[in-house]
């Protein structure tokens, strides 16, 4: 990725103004990924110098801010509280402390890559983004349909709830991305995300269905979520190995948050 | 653009474009201890601490460092020398390439692992590519420097 | 001495010790190669982005070589530039030179270059699987013995794949060519293993345009494993002919990406064997051996790496009667080239696994099996050379004691009964040859050179590189060593043509061995001519005679000859021994092999660094456990990698607990270490996951979509 000209703006309203004044304008967020593309933009607009690098606890939620580093939410005590077995553990393999320690989780977010296994994580949370021009939406909203364009994703908003979550994916090796990735949540009603698929990760309808009507239905649900979802063929596993996986690591999850 | 820089607590001024890599500008000033080996975020040789924290130099936009104190194996002088010593008396480096940063990554390290084990210290430095070493020798000076058996 | 510590680690580990990339000069300028993206094809025109100042930049084509437009050194058939026809993807058909480094890489994204596609092979079993792809080289090692095949005798006949695995030395290959109009002379500065193959690449290219080359390395070579062997001559070829065209330094440093994609690679092997084994005394009576490698575009190195990969592939047994045939095969893609074992690697992942193949059909241990066939003294290799020495059963037995395999084999065997996952250990064994193959260190006729200064300071003048490995510590430490000379007063040369004689190529386990085992020779040979008790001594009492230069060259022993016609005679003057186990642990549902530990058993005669002894064998071995567990470059349908991010090396967190020792260290003679750590960790994993699961693979490496492809095509 190239740009011509740099900019770091002091607040929201200003960057945002850029943003939407020039098509071939990029926010610059951890610029980990973004940096590998080959397109050239006109203006890099540096949101470094916004405060979006936070974890806030109120009453209700936490708060992040979308500057924060995969890093940070691997290590912040606010997250390792409420949900340790799941977002950090959704970040802490991704290749190594320094690339963390910049890549950021709002970066993760907007640019929707299937291999940023955090999506698969916050699928299964009561989760919200709030956007500086188009305001909040829901997570799962946002994840499927691709509506919000040209706008600052400025802080993710994830309700404290009760129960357990975990996160777990299969490598090839441990510097590698994964070659799937299985959330499941249980505040009452439980939740099922697989990513990694390559392609983003999706919340699988039915097996949920399932699983909720029937507690007990742990391998039928698993097997169910293989079936239902569609996986794709790359160069780290063909589709038919990752289905295999999938409700080998769905059953294993379930039983975590189930038993 | 103008940028002045903080670099092993001295300030540097210099010309960069926009897009530039730290790794390419600190490479430009004489930094010659912070590699290149594959500008994608993989290797880990170009690590260098932001603000006391390892970060890839190659992803970290130039522009983005000022204010920010940089710091590389150069400026860690004397502070570098017991963990330099217990890679070295481990026979541990190899080619070499790999090993300013190695030392940067132990450094802070050091600083963040309050209770270190072996699986925290291997997950610490998972990011750290070394292809001569196998990793054995590394390993075996770093836990004796980290108090680790 | 033991472990003398060596002397640049510390300008290494603090970042002050020079790679080729931190060579910088004023006027100097940034080159880059334009290769194909094409397989094979006719190149129809080439389109250049007009948005540049073309005048900016200097041009290199075909026409422009005014030498030879071939690499000629191992085997000269590469062109440095390609003529109308590509041959492979990544084949350089322009260089390209600017003085800003991101100009000249954002116009080289942009040129488009048309091709008239042709028919292209980049599959490897495609290649390898046709016999019409056969070219080159063909070497036949015949010694069968007798025509019948007894009716008791149970036959085992099976084919194994082996990939191709990328070197991925960290610091990516680069070279800075700067042409002195004045003197006519190029000098070449340059990460790579043999400046003596450089020297002579860029000799060809420039012919008689020059009238001298000079070719040094940078100080520092950010690792090589054989990646460094060659492909830097080609290198240095266009960067020369840039400069002599621009009249500027000229700087090439590959980004990883084009490394990863247009450099060679290790061989990718289809190896068949067919076998006769007798059931009464377990003794393999006859094997016959296909021994297949995927050449690439061009011959370049293989023939040398299929010489050594017929003369290992039939593993460390005594078979009475063999017949190996070895062949090159040709595909459209970038030359394959030397990477640490250098063929040995494929032959015996191919051999150790046929032997547990055998004695899984004949329901007898592997043990049993090896016991029975293990090379004894007075065996023969297949090529009549005559085994002396019983150290591989040492390897073997002190491999099986210090890893309790027997209990193990035992104890899992139960375990697995009960348990859905699987655990399991595997053997393997084997040696390695050291130096050149067959006359090869005839033919090279290694010279030395050392200066004995007036202050006493030894300094040793060798062409052969530091990589990592710690030659040059070792080099000096074994002078020193000899005639008890104090280590801080020895330098050794950085390699370079014009100062360093030609002592062969850093290459073949052979800088110990034989450049080594030359030094301390010289050394002695001093001591003894002068009969001095210090050298440091003599040299203050007898001020006068220095600096004394002496020089001398590696004489083979008469009684070292190899026929290279009919492949008989002695192919190597010493082997180094090994043996390895692996423990691993077999997760059922996802199909993951999990390294547990693995134990080394090296026998590599004296030992004269344990330190850097040890850091070669555990690097080697994880190099090994790698190429037999995660790494591969080339996937059907997906074709080949392109960094760091797809080509994934093991971590930290990969790696097993590594056990190592060196046995008969006492022996007088360094024998090669460099390549054989490498040779047997793969085999001995596959064999492993055979004994904890019962199941076949002959494919490396055995990634889990492998194993579950195996297991479901099984069902």
């Amino acid at each position: 990725m190239r740009f011509d000209k740099f900019i770091r703006p002091d607040n929201l309203q200003t960057a945002l103004k850029y943003l939407q004044k020039d098509k071939d304008a990029v926010i610059l967020g951890g610029n980990t990924f973004l940096r590998l593309s080959e397109r050239k933009y006109t203006l890099g607009i540096d949101i470094s110098n916004l405060k979006l690098d936070y974890i806030k606890e109120s009453k209700e939620d936490i708060e992040i801010g979308a500057f924060t580093s995969l890093r940070t939410i691997e290590t912040d005590p606010i997250i390792n509280k409420y949900f340790s077995e799941l977002l950090p553990e959704s970040v802490k393999h991704l290749i190594g402390v320094q690339f963390r320690n910049n890549a950021t989780i709002g970066g993760a977010i907007y640019s929707r890559l299937g291999f940023s296994e955090i999506n698969t994580a916050l699928l299964v949370l009561d989760c919200e983004l709030e956007f500086e021009d188009h305001g909040r939406i829901s997570f799962n909203d946002f994840i499927s349909s691709p509506k919000i364009k040209r706008d600052i994703l400025t802080k993710i908003i994830v309700k404290k709830q009760k129960g357990k979550s975990t996160y777990t994916m299969m490598r090839n090796a441990n510097s590698d991305f994964s070659i799937l990735s299985v959330a499941v949540s249980n505040f009452g009603y439980i939740n099922i995300a697989v990513g990694n698929r390559p392609a983003l990760a999706k919340l699988p309808e039915k097996a949920m269905k399932l699983i909720n009507s029937d507690n007990s239905k742990l391998d039928e649900t698993a097997d169910l979520v293989a079936e239902e979802l569609s996986f794709g063929d790359d160069l780290r596993a063909k589709s038919s190995y990752r289905k295999l996986i999938t409700s080998v690591l769905v059953n294993r999850a379930l039983r975590k948050v189930l038993l | 653009m103008k940028l002045k820089l903080s670099i092993n607590q001295q300030f540097y001024n210099t010309h960069i474009d926009g897009d530039e890599s730290l790794l390419d500008v600190l490479r430009n000033l004489g930094f010659k201890s912070v590699k290149k080996g594959c500008d994608t975020g993989a290797c880990g040789v170009c690590s260098i601490l932001i603000n006391g924290e390892p970060t890839l130099s190659c992803q970290f936009l130039a522009a983005r460092a000022e204010g920010k104190k940089i710091t590389t194996v150069e400026g860690l002088g004397a502070k570098a020398d017991k963990i330099v010593k217990a890679i070295i008396n481990e026979g541990a480096d190899q080619c070499g390439y790999c090993g300013p940063s190695l030392v940067l990554t132990i450094y802070a390290m050091k600083k963040e692992l309050k209770d270190p084990t072996v699986d925290k210290i291997k997950h610490f430095l998972a990011g750290n590519l070394c292809r001569c070493s196998g990793y054995e020798g590394q390993l075996r000076g770093i836990k004796k420097y980290m108090g680790v058996k | 001495m033991g472990s003398v510590r060596k002397f640049d680690s510390k300008p290494k580990i603090n970042g002050s010790w020079k790679f080729l990339d931190d060579y910088q000069s004023e006027d100097m300028i940034y080159g880059n190669i334009i290769y194909s993206k094409c397989h094979h094809g006719i190149i129809k025109d080439i389109h250049f982005p007009n948005d540049f100042n073309i005048s900016e930049f200097t041009f290199v084509y075909a026409k422009d070589i005014p030498g030879e437009n071939i690499v000629p050194e191992p085997v000269s058939d590469q062109l440095f530039l390609a003529v109308n026809e590509v041959f492979h993807y990544g084949q350089p058909i322009i260089g390209v030179a600017h003085p800003n480094k991101v100009t000249l890489t954002n116009f080289i994204k942009k040129i488009k270059i048309d091709y008239e596609e042709l028919p292209a092979i980049i599959d490897i079993k495609e290649c390898l699987d046709n016999e019409k792809n056969h070219f080159g080289r063909e070497i036949t090692i015949d010694h069968r013995t007798r025509d019948e095949i007894q009716n008791s005798w149970i036959r085992h006949h099976n084919v194994y794949y082996m990939p191709h695995q990328e070197q991925a030395y960290l610091e990516p290959q680069g070279v800075i060519a700067e042409y002195d109009k004045q003197d006519g002379i190029i000098f070449v500065r340059i990460t790579a293993q043999c400046p003596y193959y450089v020297k002579s690449g860029v000799e060809s290219m420039m012919g008689s345009a020059v009238n001298d080359v000079v070719i040094e390395t940078s100080e520092g070579i950010g690792g090589a494993f054989g990646g460094k062997e060659d492909f830097p001559s080609l290198l240095a070829g266009i960067c020369s002919l840039l400069s002599y065209k621009s009249g500027k330094p000229v700087k090439i440093v590959l980004d990883r990406e084009d490394d990863i994609k247009i450099t060679t690679k290790r061989h990718p092997a289809r190896i068949e064997i067919e076998s006769y084994t007798d059931p009464a005394t377990k003794k393999i009576e006859k094997i016959d051996i296909d021994y297949r490698l995927d050449a690439g575009a061009y011959q370049t190195l293989s023939p040398v790496v299929l010489a050594r990969g017929v003369l290992h592939t039939a593993g460390g047994y005594g078979f009475p009667d063999s017949f190996i045939r070895g062949r090159l095969f040709r595909s459209n893609t970038p030359p394959n080239g030397a990477f640490r074992g250098f063929g040995a690697p494929q032959g015996f992942a191919a051999m150790e696994a046929h032997i547990d193949g055998i004695a899984a059909e004949m329901d007898i241990t592997t043990i049993e099996l090896r016991k029975a066939n293990i090379f004894n003294n007075g065996d023969e290799f297949p090529t009549t050379q005559k085994v002396t020495e019983e150290n591989l059963i040492d390897c073997f037995n002190k491999v099986l004691e210090i890893s309790d395999y027997q209990k193990k084999l035992k104890s899992y065997a139960q375990w697995n009964k009960n348990h859905k996952d699987k655990k399991g250990i595997g053997v393997s064994l084997g040696f390695h040859g050291g130096g050149f193959t067959g006359n090869g260190e005839k033919t090279l006729n290694s010279e030395i050179k050392v200066v004995l200064e007036k202050n006493a300071e030894v300094k040793i003048f060798v062409a052969n590189t530091d990589m990592g490995q710690g030659a040059h510590t070792t080099l000096a430490q074994m002078f020193c060593e000899a005639i008890d000379h104090p280590f801080e007063k020895t330098k050794v040369q950085l390699p370079n043509t014009s100062k360093t004689p030609n002592s062969g190529p850093t290459v073949a386990s052979r800088t110990i061995y034989i450049i080594g085992n030359l030094l301390k020779q010289l050394a002695l040979e001093l001591k003894k001519k002068y009969k001095f008790d210090k050298l440091e001594s003599y040299i203050i009492e007898h001020n006068s005679e220095f600096p004394l230069e002496l020089r001398k060259n590696y004489i083979q022993p008469t009684s070292v000859f190899f026929d290279e016609e009919s492949y008989r005679g002695i192919a190597y003057k010493d082997y180094s021994w090994a043996a390895c186990v692996n423990e691993i642990y077999f997760h059922a549902d996802t199909y993951q092999i999990e390294l547990i530990e693995s134990w080394n058993v090296l026998d590599i005669g004296r030992v004269v660094n344990e330190q850097i002894a040890l850091g070669q064998a555990e690097g080697g071995i994880l190099q090994g456990l790698a190429y037999g567990l995660s790494e591969f470059f080339y996937k059907p349908g997906f074709g080949r990698m392109s960094g760091f991010t797809d080509y994934t090396l093991p971590t930290t967190l990969d790696i097993p607990k590594i056990v190592i020792e060196f046995i008969h260290t006492d022996s007088v003679t360094a024998k090669g270490l460099g390549e054989i750590p490498m040779d047997f960790p793969a085999p001995a994993l596959r064999n492993a996951f055979l004994n904890a699961t019962g199941i076949i693979i002959d494919e490396y490496p055995l990634t889990p979509e492998v194993i579950y492809k195996t297991i479901k095509e099984q069902k």
